[in-house]
This record gives C-alpha cells, structure tokens and sequence, in this order.
C-alpha cells in the first residue's frame, strides 16, 4: 500500500493524407456493400510462445465481419502485401520525433504487432519505432519520451453480436502516430498537462486528421501492483476520471486481498436455474429467456457485501468478464431484490445454498458459453486475490475502467518481412526539420507575413490545428483572404447546416474548380451551399445558371423592378435582392446602383 | 569514444564477436538499452528490445555493451516422416514446401518450412477426425519445382495411396497447377482423392488461408472421387473452400486468396459450413492406382506477340519434339512464323495451338489465318489450357506410340477439354 502513483501516457495522433501502406485516402468513406468474413488462428512469436492476450482471445472463438469502404483496397483486405512507406507521413513522424528531442533511429523497421481481435484483417499490426529517449518540459519537471511509433490505426468497430464482430474498413491503415511517455506523470491534472502539450506540438504543425477520434490516447498507471493499461481515452477530462477513478479501485483491491486470502474460488460453479425464472417480472431476463438464453446461478464463495459495499465493487469486477462473453452483466446478491428479481430470491438461495459469507450471483447466458464464463471469473478471482493487477481495461465515457485483456507480451511482436527497412539518411533528417512545427509566435509571424491575414486569423488557424489545411486552400484557391474565411466562416457554417465534420477531401474538387474559375467570395459561398447540401455534382454546379454571378444591367433592371414595386434604399436593398435571387451579386455594386439611381 | 564491452563472465570482448541469442545492456544513440541480438547481416544488428520491437542498427552504433545471459534459440520441430493418429479418416499427407508449410525464419526474415504436430492441433480445426499418415519431402518454393518433382511426388503419392483413403500434398502456389496437371495425366486412375493445397498467407499469419484450406483439404481427400484438385479460398471470406479440378485449374491473381479459378467451367467441388459436395461429373474411384511416371521435357511453350521474331522462335523451337503456341484469339500467329513452323512439321515433331486469351478456345477454320496454319500442320487444341496442353505433350510423347500423338492430344483424357461452355461461370 501507499506506493507511488505512476502514470504514462500513450498519445495517438492520425495523419491525414493519403493511408501508411497504400494509396487509399484517409478521408472519404463510403460503404461499398461488400463484406468479408474472416477468422484469426493465435499463431507463435519468434521464441515459439504464444502472447497470452491472444491465447486468450483465441478462446473467445469470435468471428469477423468487414465492411468494405470506397478509401480501401486489396491491402485493407489483406489480399496484398504493403506498398512501400508513405514518404510523406514518414517524413512527419521524423519530424515529430525531432520536436520532442527524440533520437531518431538509424534505420526504421516494420514490425508485427499480433492482434487477434479482429482489429486488423492480417491479425496484426505494423508498427516501428521511428524516435526514442527525448522529452518535454511540464510545469511538474520533465517528462521523457520513450518512442514514437508510426504505426497502422485498426479497424473502426460498428457492433459484436452473438460472438460476430462487425469493422468497418475506412479507419485500417491510417498513418497513426504513437508518443509514448515515459512513467514520470505524477498525478492525473499532470496527466492532462503532459498530453495538452504533446498534442500542442501535433496540432500546430496541423497534420492531424480532422475527425472527432483524430487523437486518443491510453494511460499506463500503476501504484506498486504491476501495469494497467486503460486504452482508448477520447478526452483529456477523461483521463482525469480514468486515472482517479484506477487509484480507487486499486486501493480498494489492495485493501480486500488480504480478506480473500485462502478463499476456495472452485466452489464457483454455474448452474441452470431458468425454470425459476419462468414467471420472472424481470423484463430483461423475460426477454433473454424468451430469445432462447438461459439463466445460470452460482454461489459467490466469501463474497458476500465485497459485491457492491460502501468501498467494494468485486461486482464489478465479475460483470466486466461476463460482458466479454456477450452476456449483459451479472445480478449479485449485494443489490438483490432490484432488476425486478424479487419473488425467486428466496428459491434461488436454496437451490445455489450459499454459506456463511458467500455472495451468489446470476448470469443470463447459453450453455455454450457459461463454462468460459465460469473458468474467466476464476482465473479472475485468484488474480485479485493475490492482487496482480496488471491487464488492460477500456474506458468508459464516464471515466470508469473495465477489465478488456490480459497485458500482451514482447511475443506478439516479429518482424514485417515485407516492408524493406529504410535508411533514415541526412536528406530526410534535413526535410524534416525543415517542416518541423515552429512555436506558435513563429507561425503566427509566418502566416501574417507570408500570406497578409491578420493575426487574430493566424491564431485561430494554428490553435485548430488548420495550418496545413490553410496552405492547401491557399494553394488551391489563389488568394489567402479567402482560404481564411474558407476556414474560419464557410466550413463551420456547412458543418452546422448539414450537421457533420466536412473532411478536406470533400473540399479539394471544389476550391480546385474556385481556383481555376476564379470565383470570389460570394460564388464560392453559393457553389458550397449547393454542393454540401444541395447535393449538386461538380459537373452540374459549374454548368448551373445559379452560380453565375448577376450584375451590370441585369442586377440595375432588377434593382428598377424593385423599387417599383417598393422605393429601395441601402437599407434594404440587400435583402430584397436576396430574396429575389440565389444567384451571387456584389453588395458593393448593388449599393453603387442604388445611390446612383438615388442621386 | 573508448567502448568497453563485456560478457557474462566480465571477460572484454570484441563486436564481432557478439553471439546471437545474447541478451545485453548497451548504449545507443545517448539512451541506455537491454535487449536480445537477433541477427547480423549487411553492417547492422537486429536487436529486440524487451518491449518486443526489433531495433536495427549500424554495428558501430551501440557502445557500452555488457553480455547479460545466452538465451536459448527456438527450433521448429521438424519430423521428416510419422503418424499422427487423431480419428478413423486415414489419409496421406505429403509436404512438398510453399508458403502453406511456412514460417518465417525470425533470424534471416526468410519464409521457412516448419510443420510440426503441435501446429496441426492447434490450428486445423477438423484435426480429430483424421489419422495423418505425414511424409515431409525436401521442402522446395514452387518456382524452382521442375518435372522432376513431379515424378517424385507421383511415386511418393502411389505408394502412399495403398495405405490410406486419399492423399493431401502441400504445394507453394506459384506453380501448383503445373504439379495438379502432372500429376493428372500421370495418374491413369487413383484409387482415393488427390489434393493439392496451398495458401496465400504463411501460416505465421493469424489470418492466414492455410488452416481453412489444410481443413477442406483433409475433407476433400477423405470424399468419394478419383481426380487431382486443388483445394483453395472459393472467395476472400473464410467460409468456403473450391475444389478445382487440376487440368482446368490456373491462379489468376498473384495475392489474393482466392487466386485458384476453374477455367471455362464450375469447380468440380465445395467446402461449406463444414461439409463436401463433390460434382457428379467428378471421375469415379477405381480400385487401384495407376501411375505412368515418365515424361518426355522435351517440350517448349511460346507465347506470340507482335515483337516476337522467327529468329527468336526458331531459337526456342529447335529440337523440341514439340511446341505449344499460346496464339493471339482463336489461334493466330504473324505469318513471319510460318516457315519456322513448316520446318518443324517437316522434320517431323509438332505444333500445337492454344489460345491466349484462356478464356474460350481455338478455331482456326474462322479466319484465313487459322486455315494457313492448319494447312501448315498445327494442331489445334481446343480451350485445354496452354500450360496443361504442355504438360499432355511431355506425358503423350513418353507414354504412346508417336503415331498416335494427335489423336491422344485431342482426346478428353482427364477433362483438359470443356465440351460446352456457358455464357454465365460461377465462381
């Protein structure tokens, strides 16, 4: 007890741009209609042994569903091997590694990361270390880098069903890069400091993809009890949560294990007790019973008031293994009656005859399944009671963490034989420096000295991480000012209306026609609305009449027959165009006609 | 900078002669390391770091070197020949190398073969029914597999046929379908299946197609025909496998799973949900095996294309007692071959026509082309493919009588030829 609290950081980062290994897009993601079933067979490391995390997903038998998307090929599919690196992001990750005061390696060597969750078609991941051993400065001292990975991001998970995990493929091979800190975080707001400055570094430089899960990040904590992994923390408040909420629980373990000492975990036996349950008020176990499940009892040896008590959640601890079986979660004497489980309790203790100090519990599930069930919650049980902690658990939204696997180990890792190393050589070191992200006074300096926009514009552009999105624009467009209000007016605007992040693939066909067509600001405006939500192809919209700007005589005759109708004013003459037309106009010229007209 | 290496016995030592397999602690780049030399090769050494990544480094890049411990290497075990009795189903199951048999070779990054009983249990799912009478030959890449072989795994394949139902042979996919249709014309009758097996990814792979296939394999030699196939992915799911019947067998796709199609025609079988149909149109067994072993290589198989000289031809044409010609369309070449091909007839070998399109097959009365080089002397072959009419050569010229030559090549011998096609293939 009392040991030191330990926290690292695992920062994910997605790149965007073209995939790691292919020639996909990491944006645009259109389901195909196709779909792959697959099955992963736990296969050896290097030494011969298995990973235990794979050994233990191999006995959760599960099989795997696809969804093919239009930004995968053959590679997503696992039916070719891995193109040649992506230059580009390679030349980031160096980069990235020299901001963070990393060495970078000599040589970058793909590897295999097996993953047998389904999570990559080839059932592993490939990863390499690009940087190690740098650092940042915090406000608590410093905190080493260990390394940074560029490594393949995994398939996105739409549902699981009935042992059947369904992917979609757009997420499998988005360049992905992984900054992991060394221990040295002390306490959870260091936490969120360590990862606000890292992600800092990423945003300024603006490679991050723009999507809602962009940067994730996993927290290793530890307090003496050996490593947990937490992964996929969205949200630096969650880290928070996560990491508060892991301290309790391992205080609490710490503080129940001596009380477990001795207990004889094989008297945990499940059995079949649906036909008590035939008249259930339960809805939920009604509609399981119905739906073909059964209903399972067992008594929960010493147990009893550890299950849900004023410090004690073993409750917990047992449904987060039944979860991973399919089942919904326990229901354990600690908060029995409730659920709707009244009438059978009194049946039920007879028939299980839990001791003095045992808890029970049921569980709704099949008879297939109940025996890995009980074997989990076991092997579970003994790992607390000796209190080896080390695993790897999940968030919640709410910052609770739940059981997922064990650790994996050193053996899931082997090389990729198919991805030749490469020499990190002085010409790459040179181009990554060279695009190496500035501090934000630099780039702000940079952006209003190169490109003429003011710099409350340039501040707004770099904290959103839209550097390279302006330079694109900018490129595309021919005219800084207006890539400005692109960004900062007319994407968030589209977003609002169509209720969706626009993603900047959507946005290359249309500021490339802007481009060359050399629309201003009011025709862009009117292509854009017309595009995202007028659903009009680039075809129809550069041959649609209601992008032709009105002006000259047409736009005076107008304003005439209005003023006809009413007198105009440049009060109101702005809005009574508008409502006349969709078409683009100068508000500057209308304004000239009516004083004109006026005077 | 000075370097002082040591090894476990605090003994200096130099670079060069650091083991593999040495667990150390050493520098690199400024950051203090431990991990496990794995490999030397081209200046730099393959270390893996205890977090499981492997470093690559120039060898004078890390300094400080201390030797912790020798750690032992992982050897594959290997058995040449044995029984692994698992259930009643008795079938042989013959090793011949290709990727289906292979691991990677952690220390060179090599594919190598490594097939083990342990392996078997755990990954081919259907292992308890059967009773595997296994025999590892000399594990070869397909691409070096030459009619030698093909010879070998006949002999091999009929001796084991009179002690099991059926046999399996294990085969690197490249040239699969060049043994499948050996080993057809080759066998005049088989008294169980013969199937070959491949797969598209090693089976170090946990989405490897090897276990799927070793498992349809095993269930398609244990059913009721008396043919060579090869068992492959019917698609890129791993829920069905196609028996392809070996004559009319080609891979048509160099990654991809389900590489192996049936040429012009239905495959002669499926593996779905874990049971066997097998086509009515399936030869029947016999009851014993018949082996005819020799071939005549002397064959060559040219494929026509708008640069290809007479000179040329003439050079890979010359003393080969025949020629296949994989012709343009319905069976064309540029009439600049013409008087090579009449000096071939002349002197008494043969010429024979296939088409390279695959799809579809020769008819050289269309065109006044086709009709020349009837007139010449070629012989046309139908839609049999160009590789198996190659290997129908070899085995006709070895086996009959020369005088017999064209009509065995234009008979249906082992269903070479598809006698109706349809507009619409399945799969």
């Amino acid at each position: 007890m009392g040991s030191k609290v330990m926290v690292g950081l695992e920062i994910h980062i997605q790149l965007g741009g073209k995939k790691l290994f292919c020639n996909c897009e990491t944006e645009s993601a259109t389901e195909t209609g196709n779909v792959i079933e697959r099955r992963l067979i736990a296969t050896t490391g290097e030494s011969g042994k298995y990973d235990p995390a794979a050994v233990y997903e191999k006995s959760r038998a599960r099989s795997f569903r696809y969804k093919v998307t239009d930004n995968s090929c053959l590679l997503e599919a696992d039916e070719e091997p891995p193109h040649s690196v992506n230059p580009d992001v390679l030349r980031k990750a160096v980069s990235m590694a020299l901001t963070l005061n990393c060495k970078v390696v000599d040589r970058v060597a793909y590897m295999r990361k097996i993953v047998i969750d389904g999570s990559n078609t080839s059932g592993f991941q490939r990863t390499a270390i690009i940087g190690f051993n740098g650092h940042v400065e915090t406000s608590k001292g410093r905190v080493g880098i260990s390394s940074l990975c560029l490594e393949e991001d995994s398939c996105r998970k739409l549902e699981e069903h009935n042992g059947i995990v369904t992917y979609s493929l757009d997420r499998l091979g988005v360049p992905l890069m992984e900054i992991a800190t060394d221990p040295d975080i002390v306490d959870e707001e260091h936490a969120v400091e360590t990862a606000e400055i890292i992600g800092k570094k990423v945003l300024l430089a603006g490679w991050a993809r723009k999507a809602p899960d962009a940067i994730r990040q996993d927290v290793n904590f530890s307090m003496g009890h050996g490593r947990v992994e937490i992964k996929g923390v969205p949200k630096l408040s969650t880290i928070k949560a996560a990491i508060a909420y892991e301290k309790e629980r391992q205080s609490w373990l710490s503080e129940l294990s001596p009380k477990l000492k001795g207990t004889n975990w094989g008297r945990l036996k499940f059995q079949d007790v649906s036909q008590l349950f035939r008249n259930t008020k339960s809805k939920v176990i009604a509609s399981n019973l119905q739906a073909g499940m059964s209903v399972f009892g067992t008594v929960l040896p010493g147990l009893a008031g550890y299950l849900k008590g004023e410090k004690y959640r073993m409750g917990r601890e047992l449904a987060d293994v039944a979860k991973l079986f399919g089942s919904g979660g326990i229901m354990h004497s600690d908060e029995l009656p409730g659920y709707g489980v009244e009438g059978e309790i009194k049946e039920l203790v007879e028939l299980l005859k839990p001791g003095k100090g045992d808890g029970f519990t049921i569980i709704v599930s099949t008879h297939k399944v109940i025996g890995l069930i009980e074997d989990a919650m076991k092997a579970r049980l003994q790992k607390l009671e000796k209190l080896e902690l080390p695993e790897t658990r999940v968030v919640s939204e709410e910052g609770t963490t739940h059981y997922l696997r064990p650790l994996p180990g050193g053996e899931r890792m082997y090389p990729e034989t198919d991805v030749p190393s490469i020499t990190v050589d002085d010409t790459m070191l040179e181009e990554a420096r060279r695009i190496s992200p500035r501090s934000e006074e630099e780039l702000v300096e940079h952006l209003v000295s190169e490109f003429g926009i003011s710099k409350q514009d340039a501040s707004v552009i770099l904290s959103g991480g839209q550097m390279e999105a302006f330079q694109n624009y900018n490129l595309l467009i021919g005219d800084s000012k207006l890539a400005t209000r692109v960004i900062l007016q007319v994407i968030p605007e589209m977003e609002r209306k169509t209720g969706r992040v626009i993603s900047s693939t959507e946005l290359i066909p249309i500021l490339e026609e802007a481009g060359r067509r050399r629309w201003d600001r009011q025709i862009l405006e009117r292509a854009m609305d017309l595009y995202f939500l007028g659903k009009m192809t680039i075809g129809d919209l550069i041959r649609s009449d209601e992008l032709k700007p009105i002006g000259g005589n047409e736009l005076k005759s107008m304003i005439i027959t209005l003023d006809k109708e009413e007198p105009v004013n440049p009060k109101n003459i702005i809005p009574r165009i508008r409502s006349r037309t969709s078409r683009p106009f100068s508000p500057t010229e209308a304004l000239a006609l009516v004083k004109e007209m006026s005077g | 900078m000075v370097t002082a290496n040591y090894n476990e016995k605090g003994e200096h030592f130099h670079l060069n002669k650091l083991e593999t397999g040495t667990l150390m602690d050493f520098t690199y780049k400024g950051a203090k390391m431990k991990g496990v030399l794995v490999s030397r090769s081209e200046g730099n050494l393959n270390i893996k770091l205890l977090s499981g990544y492997n470093l690559l480094v120039p060898v004078n890049s890390i300094s400080d070197i201390k030797a912790v411990e020798t750690i032992a290497q992982h050897e594959g075990t290997e058995e040449k020949n044995l029984i692994l009795e698992q259930g009643p189903k008795k079938v042989a199951f013959i090793g011949t190398g290709g990727t289906i048999a292979s691991r990677v070779d952690y220390i060179t990054g090599a594919v190598k073969p490594v097939l083990n009983p342990g392996f078997l249990r755990e990954s081919v799912s259907n292992l308890s029914k059967f009773t595997l009478d296994i025999s590892l030959l000399e594990a070869v890449l397909s691409e070096n597999i030459t009619p030698e072989d093909w010879i070998l795994f006949a002999r091999t394949v009929k001796d084991k046929l009179s002690k099991n139902q059926g046999a399996v042979i294990l085969h690197g996919t490249d040239t699969m379908s060049y043994t499948a249709s050996a080993l057809s014309f080759m066998f005049q009758s088989l008294s169980g299946p013969l199937v070959l097996i491949g797969s598209q990814r090693s089976s170090d792979r946990p989405s490897s197609d090897a276990f799927l296939n070793l498992e349809a394999g095993l269930e398609f030699a244990s059913s009721n025909f008396g043919e060579v196939g090869i068992a492959m992915h019917q698609n890129t799911s791993d829920n069905a496998v196609a028996l392809h019947r070996g004559v009319r067998a080609r891979k048509m796709h160099s990654s991809r799973r389900d590489a192996f199609r049936t040429i012009g025609g239905h495959p002669m079988g499926k593996y779905e949900n874990g049971s066997v149909t097998i086509s009515p149109d399936a030869r029947a067994l016999s009851d014993e095996t018949v082996l005819l072993d020799k071939l005549e290589t002397s064959v060559a198989l040219v494929y026509f294309h708008p640069g290809l000289t007479a000179d040329d031809f003439a050079a890979i044409t010359e003393r080969k007692r025949a020629t296949v010609i994989m012709g343009t369309g319905l069976g064309h070449t540029g009439t600049r071959l013409y008087s090579v091909i009449k000096g071939i007839v002349e002197r008494g070998d043969h010429v024979l026509m296939t088409t390279q399109c695959l799809f579809g097959g020769v008819n050289m009365n269309v065109y006044s082309t086709g009709r020349e080089l009837l007139k010449l002397g070629v012989t046309p072959l139908s839609n049999m493919l160009p590789e198996v009419a190659m290997i129908k050569a070899m085995h006709v010229l070895a086996n009959y009588p020369e005088e017999e030559f064209s009509k065995i090549m234009h008979s249906n011998l082992r269903g070479e030829i598809v006698d109706r096609e349809f507009l619409w293939e399945a799969k």
